[in-house]
């Protein structure tokens, strides 16, 4: 089966961790963003891949990675639809095609229900659904049985029928390209669609996020790392006699876990990443490649980005560190946020005993906190700027 | 007949392929496979020495087969079918493959043909004798009719499906043509397994996905024939298709293919439910009327059942209670034994049980009726040992239910007795004839109420599921009628996402209960709307203040409630009676969400079975 996968664009909602980053190459335990998304199609025998790029890091991530598997088309214009229309040549000769948005992480099992449903439905339409609290925030599906009736991008028409998001991976028949030529929408090319041919479910239950917002990329961690069954650990990793490693970890080649660190997972820790002397790593937090922790320091629920750093004596909690951000010694993140500030994609794993919402500091690449720093809860810290 | 699932398959293999009976092995395999689609009778037929040789039966599939032998079928050519009745009887000659009169053509078939009645006079008139009461039967004579005026099989067997109207998926094999497997398809799914010196059809991929991942998916108006070696296929019009290029790789795990894009029959049963709940609504018959009658002339009324058909009872006797004032009371199956002097003449019983085999409920009905006692039946298995053994029983229509963890027949369930109480309440003189035809046409709104919690509020139970995969207890509170629901609930959680959880009234919850509630303990409150509204504010206000995390399923307009919980799912206004079949559905999702998010198999939860038939 032939996929169109899109991964360009610019990722607006995602700033600063986008600022001049691709966010299909924001890493979540270990891994690109999109290569949670080539992973599950390849899997589910989705392995003929258009990848459409609008950065050249992304299409030199794909060409080594995945070449064997995915071309690479530049989108020409903005937005989905000029997207889409950039790989058409791809797919002139095809019935149906499998299109997937390069920003979801999800288990494979997902992208294996679309492709089943797809088959056993007799060669329909699929569009895959998953019940979200928040749907105003994506595409909502109007369902009747197993049955897509309606498609609609507009929340206040089906906010109180539907709380269905689109799953942002579907299998549709070519013709959509030509919906697309005659200047519909994409939504409103699904919604033609799903009024033309019948169009069934592919109905999601498991974890799914959106890689949309800066701390979707905690929400991600939580989930993907929640799910770890087993811990990991590279007979290359350096690990200090002294160091204490709990609940299931992966601890990559070259990583140096020094004397005293305790880390208790779920927990991951990338290739050559650096924990200094007596630093706590907690739960859900990812040191990605290369990134180091400094000595005496606490890190909970954080993603540090590839090559990020944070010096000695540091509390960082529900944040993330952009590729190559520095923060310096003895900085102190806040994290919780007042009671009337409304953010959209609550954090999962939040609520249940102190009902407390939770978010710290967002660093964007090579962005820089001065030592000592008190920052104070959702900061954003645009990229190469230093804060304060 | 409006809702009928069954399960078709056939396979034919060169005479090299193994022993003579492997073919049937193979077929009964298959049909293990397919018992999903239904599990009412059995049956396969083969051709063996020019000859066609039918076995068949009324039951399970290991219980026909341990009677007569599906598997031990020689030949080389084998259909199979497995059969799921609503309407009319599961029997031996109901059973398909269905044969013509000369007994060289066998046919099985998933759908229904419409025009059956007047296709089996025109049939009759010409001499044709029918056995069953099926409308498969037609199409088997149809063949036998015009293969005298065909040359050929396949040119009989398309001018018999010209005359046939309605949905079908059928398999057809004619002694004169044994190596040979006719099909067809129109609204009934229908796919080709591309095996190696061995073809196949099925309802479903995973029946043949031992043998071979290729695949053809048979279109809707497509005929054509399967021999060992070849495929035949024709679309509408007669032109042949390019087999070669249809052929799909399938690259999956078999399970995942019968579940209609979902990943958990659970989730698939959950969703059916307005489906479940229109289809019992339609099939409400005389039955009511006849049950209600013998409640009227009861000396006392008794409930009896186990797990959640338990709860179900326990909303039907307060319904009796409450309603048409007779004192009714619910028992647990398996303590019976409490009541085996009390119970007897004059009494009625009413049994409830999905499978309609339940042990202890079977075992139970039998004592009070050798005592004397009058027994009624809830049951969504047509025929099955309780229903046979009961004076009347009334089914739901729930269709065949996977999933461990009951959904759709617990709902189904509570639909049936509710709908009995008004009768019986009616014909006490309890309730105005107004009144009852006001509550009946509240119940009738069950499907469309369902449909719309279930999309509207699936979002936040998925939610509230993960945040109940931390916890390792939650209490359930309600009242009146409430509390059968809230029992549910907490059997729900308890079984498929292992979490320890229990139900109490909710003003019993002070009497012990409460001891156990810290910052962050989960309580679901269930609010009707009903005269219990205002208590049930002063339970959540006593939680709240122990620190509990208060969930509420409450009615629309009690914003006075609503501000007190951390999380509420409100449902409209609704009369009681109908307010238990909505607000199981939002506990239920919780339920099964809890178990996804703690990476539990909602379908077969751990120790436990579908249908208990040991004591």
């Amino acid at each position: 089966m032939k996929g169109l996968v899109l991964a360009g664009g610019k990722g607006l909602n995602m700033r600063p961790l986008s600022q001049d980053y691709p966010k299909v190459l924001l890493k979540v335990a270990g891994k690109p963003v999109i290569d949670y998304v080539l992973e599950g199609l390849i899997s589910a025998g989705v392995d003929d891949l258009v990848v459409v790029v609008s950065d050249e890091r992304v299409e030199e991530h794909i060409v080594r990675k995945w070449g064997m598997y995915a071309s690479v088309v530049y989108q020409e214009g903005e937005g989905l639809e000029a997207a889409i229309l950039s790989a058409l040549e791809y797919f002139k000769n095809f019935k149906h095609f499998v299109l997937a948005y390069g920003d979801i992480i999800a288990p494979r099992d997902f992208y294996k229900l679309i492709l089943d449903t797809y088959i056993n439905a007799g060669e329909n339409p699929i569009l895959s659904t998953v019940p979200v609290i928040d749907v105003e925030s994506y595409g909502i599906a109007i369902i009747e049985g197993n049955v897509i009736a309606d498609v609609s991008h507009e929340p206040s028409k089906l906010l109180k029928k539907s709380s269905y998001a689109l799953a942002g991976a579907y299998v549709l028949p070519t013709k959509l390209f030509d919906y697309l030529e005659s200047n519909y929408s994409l939504p409103d090319a699904l919604s033609l669609l799903v009024k033309e041919e019948k169009t069934f479910m592919a109905h999601w239950t498991g974890y799914w996020i959106d890689i949309g917002y800066p701390w979707d990329i905690i929400a991600a961690n939580c989930y993907v790392l929640g799910n770890l069954k087993r811990s990991l650990i590279s007979s290359r990793a350096k690990i200090a006699s002294t160091a204490i490693i709990e609940g299931p970890v992966i601890i990559e080649e070259n990583a140096v876990i020094d004397h005293n660190a305790v880390i208790k997972g779920p927990a991951y820790i990338g290739k050559g990443a650096f924990i200094g002397m007596n630093t706590f790593i907690r739960k859900y937090t990812s040191i990605e490649e290369g990134a180091v922790v400094g000595a005496f320091s606490e890190i909970k629920r954080s993603s540090f980005q590839a090559e990020s750093s944070a010096g000695s004596y540091s509390l960082i909690v529900d944040s993330v560190l952009g590729f190559r951000a520095v923060m310096e010694p003895r900085v102190t993140v806040l994290s919780a946020l007042a009671e009337d500030k409304r953010i959209l994609r609550e954090l999962p794993l939040q609520g249940i005993i102190k009902k407390k919402r939770k978010l710290g500091v967002f660093m964007g690449p090579e962005s820089r906190i001065k030592a000592g720093s008190i920052i104070q809860p959702f900061t954003l810290i645009d990229a190469k700027s230093t804060f304060p | 007949m409006n809702y009928v699932a069954c399960g078709i398959i056939g396979v034919t293999a060169r005479k090299n392929r193994g022993a003579s009976s492997r073919i049937a092995e193979i077929v009964k395999k298959g049909l293990e496979k397919l018992e999903y689609r239904g599990y009412d009778s059995v049956g396969v037929a083969a051709i063996y020495d020019n000859k066609i040789v039918v076995r068949k039966g009324k039951g399970k599939l290991s219980e026909v087969n341990r009677r007569v032998k599906l598997d031990k079928v020689l030949g080389w050519t084998v259909v199979g079918h497995t059969r799921w009745a609503t309407h009319g009887a599961p029997s031996d000659v109901n059973a398909h493959p269905h044969i013509d009169c000369s007994g060289r053509i066998a046919v099985v078939h998933n759908g229904i043909i419409q025009n059956y009645v007047e296709l089996k006079k025109e049939l009759t008139s010409k001499g044709h004798h029918f056995r069953s009461e099926t409308d498969t039967e037609v199409l088997a004579h149809l063949i036998e009719e015009y293969l005298e005026e065909e040359s050929g099989v396949f040119q009989a067997f398309k001018r018999a499906l010209r005359r046939v109207k309605g949905s079908y998926a059928f398999g057809v094999i004619v002694a004169d043509e044994p190596d040979k497997i006719f099909f067809a398809r129109k609204d009934s799914p229908l796919v080709i397994g591309v095996g190696e010196g061995m073809n196949f059809i099925a309802s479903d991929i995973p029946a043949f996905l031992e043998y071979t991942r290729n695949v053809i998916i048979v279109y809707d108006g497509e005929v054509g024939f399967i021999t060992p070696d070849s495929i035949y296929l024709e679309d509408e019009s007669g032109v042949p298709i390019d087999v070669k290029a249809r052929i799909r790789k399938i690259d999956w795990t078999p399970d995942m293919a019968k579940k209609e894009g979902y990943p958990h029959f659970m989730i698939k049963e959950i969703h059916e439910q307005p489906r479940a709940l229109r289809d019992t609504l339609r099939g409400l018959d005389e039955s009511v009327e006849k049950a209600s009658e013998l409640i009227l002339e009861a000396r006392r009324v008794y409930f009896v059942a186990a797990g959640t058909s338990y709860h179900a009872c326990l909303v039907g006797d307060y319904l009796l209670n409450v309603l048409a004032g007779i004192p009714s009371l619910s028992m647990i199956s398996s303590e019976y034994k409490k009541y085996r002097r009390s119970i007897g003449e004059g009494d009625v019983v009413i049994a409830v049980s999905q499978s309609g085999e339940t042990i202890d409920t079977l075992m139970a009905i039998r004592v009070f009726k050798k005592n004397g006692a009058k027994v009624i039946s809830v049951s969504n298995i047509v025929d099955s040992a309780i229903p046979r053994e009961s004076h009347y029983t009334i089914y739901t229509r729930a269709g065949p239910e996977i999933g461990v963890a009951a959904t759709k027949t617990f709902t189904t369930q509570l639909l049936v007795l509710s709908w009995l109480s008004l009768s019986v309440a009616e014909k006490m003189g309890k309730l105005s004839r107004d009144k009852v035809e006001k509550l009946r046409k509240e119940l009738e709104k069950a499907p469309s109420l369902v449909s719309d919690i279930i999309a509207r509020y699936e979002g936040v139970t998925k939610k509230l599921g993960e945040e109940l995969m931390n916890s390792s207890n939650a209490f359930y509170l309600g009242r009146g009628i409430g509390l059968p629901i809230a029992m549910e609930g907490a059997l729900k959680l308890k079984e498929i996402a292992y979490i320890h959880a229990e139900a109490y009234p909710a003003g019993e919850s002070k009497h012990g209960p409460i001891a156990l509630v810290e910052p962050g303990f989960p309580v679901v409150f269930l609010v009707f709307e009903d005269e219990w509204k205002r208590h049930m504010l002063g339970n959540i206000e006593e939680m709240k203040a122990r620190g509990a995390y208060a969930i509420g399923v409450i009615p629309e307009g009690s914003d006075f409630i609503e501000e007190r919980l951390d999380k509420a799912i409100v449902i409209p206004k609704l009369e009681p009676i109908v307010g238990t079949i909505v607000y199981s559905v939002p506990l239920q999702l919780i339920a099964y969400y809890a178990a996804v998010a703690k990476g539990y198999d909602p379908d077969k939860p751990r120790n436990l079975a579908k249908t208990v038939t040991v004591e």
